[in-house]
């Protein structure tokens, strides 16, 4: 048992480095490629997006009003399900960050 | 056997191509050159990001309050009435057993006494 540690200990000190420079050189590029994508998609909107996003809304409820749905394209239909399922999937994440753990509330 | 025609992949020095690989086997300097030629970053419409965030933050946040509220305005007072009616019936049931206890000993005649 005290062997086994040891044995952890030297090589978390003769290896740990390396590895630790290897996953740096792993991640720094597929981190750059991930930075480069989420830098446009994933922002949160600026103050002056705002009002533009209150007006495709409501330009949603006149287009749901005036019928617009009964023409939609299956393919249009499916594309809008994918992003309405993902914006419900952020609602998820938000109760995970909320209640600060990953299954269940604790009580 | 015909001579002289020979296979495309058995002519000597040939170096077999293996086809383009997945892209999830590409180094991440391939990726790179492959994002550039294919998919530049979309442009979420406005519409899609706050409702995003407010998914993330402002709903979460809301029921939060909204359930602190019911907990403090209704189910706490339920518990404590609770709790204080458990405890009186503890009371009586504590006395009973008391008394009952008390006519036990009275009534069992041993010799033993």
């Amino acid at each position: 048992m005290a062997d086994a540690a040891r044995r952890l200990v030297q090589n978390l000190v003769t290896r740990g480095p390396k590895v630790a420079l290897a996953a740096a050189n792993y991640s720094k590029p597929r981190l750059a490629t991930f930075w480069k994508y989420a830098r446009v998609e994933l922002t949160p909107p600026t103050p002056k997006e705002i009002p533009v996003a209150v007006e495709s809304l409501k330009g949603l409820i006149a287009s749901f009003k005036a019928g617009a749905y009964k023409h939609v394209t299956v393919k249009d239909a499916l594309r809008n399900t994918l992003v309405a399922t993902e914006v419900v999937m952020w609602f998820y994440i938000g109760e995970v960050i909320g209640r600060r753990s990953l299954i269940g509330y604790k009580v | 056997m015909t001579s002289g025609v020979v296979r495309r992949w058995a002519r000597r020095g040939d170096v077999r191509r293996s086809p383009p690989s997945p892209r999830w086997l590409l180094s991440p300097g391939e990726k790179d050159a492959l994002s550039v030629i294919m998919v530049p970053p979309v442009q979420v419409s406005p519409l899609i990001k706050m409702a995003r965030y407010s998914a993330l933050l402002v709903v979460p946040i809301e029921t939060h309050c909204l359930c602190f509220i019911y907990n403090e305005d209704y189910l706490k007072p339920i518990a404590e009435e609770e709790r204080r009616i458990e405890a009186e019936e503890k009371k009586k049931r504590d006395e009973l057993e008391r008394i009952a206890k008390q006519l036990a000993e009275a009534n069992e005649d041993t010799i033993l006494k």
